[in-house]
């Protein structure tokens, strides 16, 4: 199987690293220790279109990042490109919102259990941060309780103090605890009487470079229990699973019910947009909360949300994708064990996360990635994966291929 | 832990300690020592005493309180010993007053060697050994230093506390290599690989490894680049990057 080159990447990446921090920065750069080594990686984009990206190199790959979440029908779908198109040519971003932005907080009220209303914005970062300030407004309280390795954005509140630019100010009403230790939880409520305003949380743990984490038994019907006995606002940061593991909300996945729950990534399948919704109590604490962004009611983004969940709907997008990554993650074990090696999932099929347990260090496993990648399978070291609609059975076996061949190479170095 | 009592440890065990690498590198070092055998140890409250060993035309720096030493020199506090890094001050010697002859000319023209090659004249570029020699010691002093801002400095424990147990390599190719050993949020600097490393940090070259230590280049855009090449557990490289930016207000 041919191996990919990036000189093309490369030579952008030094033009980019002359006039921009870190040259690509945040989650898609190369220097957040997702691509190792990053000799392995494309850099850039030329297009992309369904389950492909095509880098600027000209190689093709099938894109299990999905952009870290967005792409759930695929790249460039045509009906959403169709109805974004259609308002674009009326109006987007504008002095007035227009009705799309009723009919879309319609449509998540009557397709997400526990939305009473919606709020939209841009990034899930915007929407975590109006959650927890809202959760302030709503009980009087600071402090705020979050899962250790849970990722709900970039604002100094979700960081560690140590963190560059992160004061301790900013984090010292917030309190860290295991996910899925629902004693702690309950000793931390009793330590701090009416003082906590908000628990937050992924409705799974998912954190990036460790292994993911299903609720255990009990866990959440636990938390929302003493949330509700003590007046706590109980917050699913649903940004990443969002529409992937159910429509209503991942929250009604698992079998609770949340009272803020927070949307972006697959909402609008690539359109930059997305949503806090919640229960009708909370609706006035939202309300007296000072936020806003300039593009937050920009009208096409909206168009594509009403489309991109009026189609998942359509054809069940999440059984879809659930189905698709089982079958995938079956045969990357499989090809795993054939060739003497062990391949730890965890996580929803839809989203699973994947390491070789056979080294402790982590660096067996993206030497795996690496050859997977320079066979045009585009995975990342150290973050869940994604599937999404347009991913086939096909692109699925030619990914189990190329995995064997990665892992041909990994015993070809033992010898 | 004050500031004051950080950069003291910096400057001890991060600086004063690379004259166990200058004596190796340097000529005029070697010369200087000579055949001279004896151990000088600096005391500083609060901080594990340095002791520098001269035998046989080498030095080998030392960490402890125990055992022989010919030059004890102690300090009243650790503002005292930056002053005499600074030159502003001298030692309190309480053991071998008959020997200071050794500070006052042979230590003396070691502390000047390295004040050479620690503040780097650009003028001297051009120099392959001067900035080879020059990178290697502000490498060592840089990773020496840093195990020092992770166990002493406020924010440094706040860090080192979030990195697992485990060794990082540090490489620097044609360079020096030396790894990092935290173990329940304590940190020590150690010459040479690990035999298991957890993470590992490989500089393609000694210019870059000299260029990303003195701020002159992005180590992200090095690792995006390539230059700068990560393997293994993330998490501990990243938190290592978070202390390499608090060194520099250290670093007298």
């Amino acid at each position: 199987m041919k191996t990919y080159t990036y000189p093309k990447s490369q030579a952008m990446f030094e033009r980019a690293a002359a006039v921009i921090p870190g040259g690509i920065y945040g989650h898609l750069g190369p220097s957040n220790g997702c691509f190792i080594p990053t000799s392995a990686y494309p850099f850039f984009a030329e297009r992309a279109e369904g389950a492909y990206l095509y880098d600027i190199d000209g190689n093709r790959f099938i894109d299990y990042m999905c952009a870290y979440g967005p792409n759930v029908l695929g790249y460039h779908h045509p009906e959403v490109d169709q109805a974004a198109q259609a308002q674009r040519e009326l109006a987007d971003c504008t002095t007035l919102p227009t009705p799309l932005m009723v009919e879309l907080a319609e449509l998540l009220v009557d397709t997400v259990t526990s939305a009473d209303w919606a709020f939209f914005a841009k990034n899930g970062g915007d929407v975590t941060s109006l959650a927890i300030m809202s959760a302030r407004a709503a009980t009087g309280r600071k402090k705020i309780i979050k899962f250790k390795g849970g990722y709900h954005g970039v604002a100094p509140w979700t960081q560690s103090y140590g963190n560059p630019g992160v004061l301790l100010e900013e984090v010292d009403e917030v309190i860290t605890l295991a996910f899925n230790d629902l004693e702690a939880l309950e000793q931390t409520i009793k330590q701090y009487p009416g003082q906590i305003a908000g628990v937050i949380a992924t409705p799974y743990h998912h954190p990036a470079l460790a292994d993911n984490a299903l609720p255990v038994e009990g866990f959440w019907a636990g938390v929302r229990s003493l949330c509700t006995q003590e007046d706590i606002v109980l917050i699913i940061d649903d940004v990443r699973c969002g529409f992937r593991l159910s429509l209503q909300g991942s929250d009604a996945y698992y079998g609770f019910e949340a009272d803020l729950i927070c949307f972006c990534k697959a909402l609008a399948n690539g359109y930059n947009i997305s949503a806090l919704c919640g229960k009708q109590h909370l609706k006035g604490a939202v309300s007296s909360v000072f936020y806003t962004g300039s593009y937050w009611l920009s009208a096409v983004p909206m168009a594509a949300a009403i489309k991109t969940i009026e189609i998942l709907k359509k054809i069940d997008g999440p059984k879809l994708m659930r189905e698709r990554g089982l079958q995938l993650i079956d045969g990357l074990q499989q090809a795993a064990e054939a060739a003497g090696f062990h391949l730890h999932v965890t996580g929803e099929p839809a989203m699973w996360n994947m390491r070789l347990s056979d080294d402790e260090s982590g660096i067996l496993h993206q030497k795996w990635v690496a050859e997977c990648v320079r066979r045009g399978v585009f995975f990342t070291n150290h973050h869940n994966l994604f599937i999404n609609t347009a991913i086939t059975p096909e692109d699925v076996d030619h990914t189990i291929e190329v995995a064997r061949e990665a892992f041909a190479v990994l015993q070809a170095e033992r010898r | 832990m004050s500031d004051t009592l950080v950069r003291a440890g910096v400057s001890l065990h991060g600086v004063l300690r690379d004259i166990e690498d200058l004596c190796h590198l340097d000529e005029p070092a070697r010369q200087a020592i000579g055949q001279k055998k004896l151990i000088v140890r600096f005391d500083v409250p609060g901080l594990t005493p340095l002791n520098l060993r001269f035998f046989k035309g080498r030095c080998h720096a030392f960490s402890g309180s125990q055992g022989h030493r010919d030059i004890h020199l102690r300090f009243v506090s650790p503002q005292h010993f930056l002053d005499m890094m600074d030159g502003t001050k001298n030692p309190i010697p309480v053991r071998g007053l008959s020997k200071l002859s050794f500070m006052t000319k042979e230590f003396s023209v070691l502390a000047d060697r390295l004040s050479h090659y620690l503040r780097y004249d650009p003028a001297l570029a051009a120099d392959e050994g001067y900035r080879s020699n020059s990178t290697i010691l502000s490498a060592y002093a840089a990773f020496y230093g840093l195990a020092q801002v992770a166990n002493l400095s406020e924010l440094g424990q706040v860090i080192s506390r979030q990195i697992e147990d485990g060794d990082v390599d540090i490489e620097v190719k044609g360079g020096p290599c030396l790894h990092m050993q935290f173990r329940k949020g304590h940190c020590t600097t150690r010459k040479g690989l690990s035999a298991k490393p957890k993470a590992r940090m490989i500089f393609k070259d000694i210019d870059l490894a000299g260029q990303i230590l003195m701020g002159e280049r992005d180590s992200f855009a090095a690792i995006g680049g390539g230059e700068l090449a990560i393997w293994g557990r993330v998490p501990m490289i990243d938190q290592i990057n978070k202390l390499l930016g608090l060194l520099p207000a250290y670093l007298s």
